[in-house]
């Protein structure tokens, strides 16, 4: 009986080592990549920038909660400029019951009592990555060789149903092989 | 025919992921280069001509994406093809031999 791969015993896993190693590597090349992207859109100097007035949300309990500013490529609060006050009342919330980041608000604290009712009014300056700037070309091109990663789970998939059907392959044609089958021969 | 065994593409990802941050940073250094120009130039036709050529240039960033997907693609026919592969080497099919 003749078969077609002369290796014997590997049944496609130098396939799938393969694929693991590369897809190794490719993960820490895409983490060095956007590391010095994410350090490039910051250093790069040439950032928009604005400011919100009373911008009304509602917080939730440990819930993001998206801002315009949200929205904006690379867009984040100055964190100094930052004011937080209760809607109804107008008191002020201190800046320990919640976290900005990326213009998405989170409250930290388990409960709102503090903050109750959870809506409040957001105000403060903000920078973003204008069109046309080179902090822009450099946060698309990181955010683009961040999917790459979104794919390594389907080729570690592919790459296993290789290493099954060849798996496959030998234990039938083993069975054939060992006359075990209707009409073939050991 | 490829002669690498093993790797099903991941070299095309691999070089087309390297070669996209690449041209990442090139064209951060041209507009930075363009805008400083064009805020230095006096010639009010001058400096349209760059930022127009600027803003082009950071409208190349967009396809960044597509390039991924594209290059993610060819990994999965790849590694399809070696799975059909095998089937039909395997001679469970009619047509292929063992």
């Amino acid at each position: 009986m003749k078969f077609s791969r002369k290796e014997k015993g590997i049944a496609g896993l130098n396939v799938l080592m393969s694929v693991v190693s590369m897809l190794f590597m490719i993960g820490i090349i895409v983490m060095v990549f956007i590391v010095a992207g994410d350090k490039l859109t910051t250093e790069i100097g040439d950032r928009s920038s604005g400011s919100v007035s009373n911008e009304t949300i509602a917080l939730l309990n440990l819930t993001a909660v998206s801002t315009t500013v949200a929205v904006l490529d690379c867009g984040e609060f100055t964190d100094s400029t930052i004011l937080v006050t209760n809607e109804t009342t107008g008191e002020l919330v201190e800046s320990a019951n919640y976290t900005e980041s990326g213009g998405y608000f989170t409250s930290t604290t388990s409960n709102t009592d503090y903050i109750s009712p959870t809506n409040v009014n957001v105000s403060g300056s903000y920078t973003y990555c204008g069109e046309g700037t080179a902090a822009l070309s450099i946060y698309k091109t990181t955010q683009a060789i961040d999917d790459t990663t979104d794919w390594f789970s389907t080729f570690i998939v592919l790459a296993a149903l290789v290493v099954m059907v060849l798996l496959v392959v030998i234990i039938i044609n083993s069975i054939k092989g060992s006359n075990l089958g209707g009409d073939n021969t050991a | 025919m490829r002669k690498e065994k093993g790797i099903a593409g991941l070299n095309v990802l691999l070089s087309i992921v390297s070669m996209l941050f690449m041209i990442g940073i090139i064209i951060m250094v041209y507009i930075v280069a363009g805008n400083k120009l064009s805020s230095t130039i006096g010639d009010v036709d001058a400096s349209t001509s760059i930022n127009a050529t600027t803003l082009a240039l950071s409208g190349v960033t967009d396809w960044f994406s597509t390039f991924i997907v594209l290059a993610a693609l060819v990994v999965m026919v790849l590694l399809v093809v070696i799975i059909i592969n095998s089937i039909r080497g395997s001679g469970l099919t009619e047509g292929g031999s063992a």
